[in-house]
């Protein structure tokens, strides 16, 4: 079994085998590197492959369809070797002697085979032996920075040829051009052609009317389609670049997030980062994996997208499947893990229990003034990192989390004010919520006819935040007075009045209990 | 010095002055010259000829047309030009005062 090939020659397609394909390649291109003038090399190889296709055809039968290593030498042999073939039309130009064309100087010239516009930066990359995405950028950026660039690659793509021939190539590169290096340069074209085979043959269709027509004005359209072709390159070269420049500046945004707080709401100047958010909820263990986890499922998709701009700006063909599987890999078991985690956790909230105290307050007095401990509010206001809705309190340095407690008024069944503290947590069965909820801290003290209650209690930091709550119950009897200092505004919480004032115009008054309830005295 | 090499050379300075005599009878496609030439023994390989029709052309002795072929490529046809007829006679008129020279040396007793 052997390898064949399609190959089109003036128009016709001939199949192949590999070896005779590489032999009658090499061949073309040592005629070609003989002759210095491109145009008249280019006319003298097209009539050459015009008779080639033509001897080959004679030589296809029924039985044999296709052009093996035998019929190349034959042909080879009939057209005559390269030397004297150069020969012959040594007279116009004078003619490139054996040393320059073996020469190993390097040139400058456009890299077809690596362009994205004219392939000035590719021929500058082989030159130089550097990546040309760097001169790309390199044009981009002093685009930006003033746009002279666009002018210098203009002038660059006019005043460069293009490398053509694989003796070009090679000098391109700075390559020795002797016969193993073309030996290599034209096995590695080969490489190329299978891709190029699809458009040869649609070439060959169109071969025909092409050279029928007038070659000025096919020449004219060309030239205006390369211009368009690079007008919308252009454009979407710098639309694309923006976009890789923003998705890079996301990129490293999302990076820092979950490690380095940032501003979350806008009227809330507290940092705080995903990290510190979670503690509360989970152990150290999972909120690490978690961080990651999150992390990496944003950055991922955007990462694939900046690469992907990349390679479409920049024409880059490669592209590494092992890389686009192993990010897409990491990214479920990223999704996976988060939903295990959060599914994991959420056992923790599954049941809820109550932990309840209640204890008269014997003040001797008929009038109870109720106020919150200032300390504790000054030192959470002074401390706190992260605030969400003034409910629940994030410290830096944190000795425990806090909460906001509600307080609420109602009728003693007795005659003594009685204080009812109502603790209620989550837990994953009814002991252990039961068990979180007594371990919430609250305190309030009593001193002469004064009851100062704590704004918030809190919970250890070994022990998570299984969304607690804490309700304190004033119960008043009837007939006796309360006075709402007024920084109970903010702990009031649905106390039913006569009067129907809200929680907070209810502070900062004197109220007494009637048998209809709570009733204004004094302001 | 190689014989061979000599009859070449010589084949060589006057395959251009064939050429153009066998296009100044009717316009042929290149493989009919070809053919035209390696009868008379004039080339031994094809190859060469292609140089020389590109550079005839591009000097203005030659121009071409396209033709369709039922069996294979388009074919060109080549064309002597105003200046190729004119170009032509006077190296019909060198050829016959080269031939009239040789002859009187080779005739010198």
């Amino acid at each position: 079994m052997k390898k064949a090939i399609k190959i089109n020659l003036s128009g016709i397609i001939f199949h192949i085998d590999d070896d005779a394909y590489e032999k009658l390649k090499a061949y073309l291109d040592t005629i070609s590197r003989h002759f210095s003038n491109k145009q008249e090399s280019k006319e003298i190889i097209d009539d050459i492959e015009t008779r080639i296709a033509e001897l080959f055809q004679e030589r296809i039968t029924e039985e044999n369809q296709v052009i093996n290593l035998q019929i190349v030498n034959e042909v080879i042999d009939i057209m005559g070797n390269p030397e004297d073939i150069a020969d012959s039309g040594e007279e116009t130009e004078g003619k490139r002697t054996f040393h320059d064309a073996y020469t190993t100087s390097k040139r400058l010239y456009r890299d077809p085979e690596n362009s994205v516009i004219g392939g000035v930066c590719g021929g500058l990359g082989a030159y130089f032996n550097v990546d040309p995405v760097i001169f790309r950028l390199l044009f981009v950026i002093f685009f930006f920075a003033g746009g002279a660039s666009i002018l210098v690659y203009v002038i660059l793509w006019i005043v460069l040829p293009k490398a053509e021939t694989a003796a070009q190539k090679l000098e391109m590169r700075g390559e020795k051009v002797n016969v193993s290096n073309l030996e290599k340069k034209i096995r590695e074209e080969y490489d190329n052609v299978k891709d190029s085979v699809k458009e040869n043959v649609s070439r060959a269709r169109n071969s025909e009317t092409y050279k029928r027509t007038e070659r000025a004005a096919s020449d004219f359209f060309e030239v205006l389609g390369k211009i368009l072709l690079v007008f919308v390159k252009v454009i979407l070269i710098i639309i694309g670049t923006s976009l890789v420049i923003a998705g890079i500046g996301i990129l490293v945004g999302l990076i820092t997030l979950p490690f380095v707080g940032i501003h979350v709401f806008p009227f809330e100047s507290y940092n705080f980062s995903l990290g510190d958010l979670l503690m509360p909820f989970t152990d150290p263990v999972s909120v690490t994996l978690l961080v990651i986890a999150v992390t990496l499922l944003v950055l991922i998709p955007i990462a694939a997208m900046i690469y992907g701009l990349i390679k479409l700006i920049f024409n880059l063909k490669s592209s590494n499947r092992g890389l686009g599987v192993g990010a897409m890999t990491l990214w479920i078991v990223s999704l996976l893990l988060i939903i295990g985690i959060v599914a994991f956790e959420s056992s923790h909230y599954s049941d809820s229990g109550r932990d309840s105290f209640s204890q008269e307050l014997l003040i001797g007095s008929d009038t109870l003034v109720v106020a919150v401990n200032e300390a504790q509010e000054e030192y959470l206001d002074d401390e706190s990192i992260f605030d969400l809705d003034e409910q629940w309190y994030l410290l830096e340095d944190a000795d425990a989390y806090y909460g906001r407690i509600d307080l609420d008024i109602e009728r003693a069944s007795g005659e003594e004010f009685v204080i009812e503290i109502e603790k209620e947590s989550k837990g994953r069965s009814w002991e252990r919520a039961r068990e979180n909820a007594s371990n919430l801290n609250y305190n309030f003290r009593t001193s002469d006819n004064q009851l100062i209650l704590d704004s918030y209690f809190s919970v250890d930091l070994e022990n998570k935040w299984r969304f607690p709550r804490v309700e304190v119950i004033l119960r008043v009897p009837e007939g006796k007075v309360v006075v709402l200092d007024r920084a109970t505004r903010d702990i009031l919480e649905g106390v039913r009045n006569i009067d129907r004032l809200s929680d907070w115009n209810m502070a900062g008054k004197t109220w007494v209990m009637t048998e209809e309830g709570l009733e204004k005295i004094a302001d | 010095m190689n014989i061979e090499n000599a009859k070449a050379q010589m084949r060589k300075g006057i395959l251009e002055y064939c050429i153009l005599s066998i296009l100044a009878k009717k316009d042929l496609y290149t493989t009919d010259i070809i053919n035209a030439l390696k009868d008379n023994d004039l080339i031994v390989v094809e190859g060469t000829l292609y140089p020389l029709l590109t550079r005839q052309k591009n000097a203005g002795l030659l121009k071409y047309r396209w033709e369709e072929s039922t069996q294979g490529p388009p074919r060109k046809y080549y064309t002597l030009t105003d200046i190729g007829r004119a170009y032509l006679k006077e190296l019909d008129e060198s050829w016959d005062a080269l031939i009239k020279s040789v002859n009187s040396i080779k005739n010198i007793k």
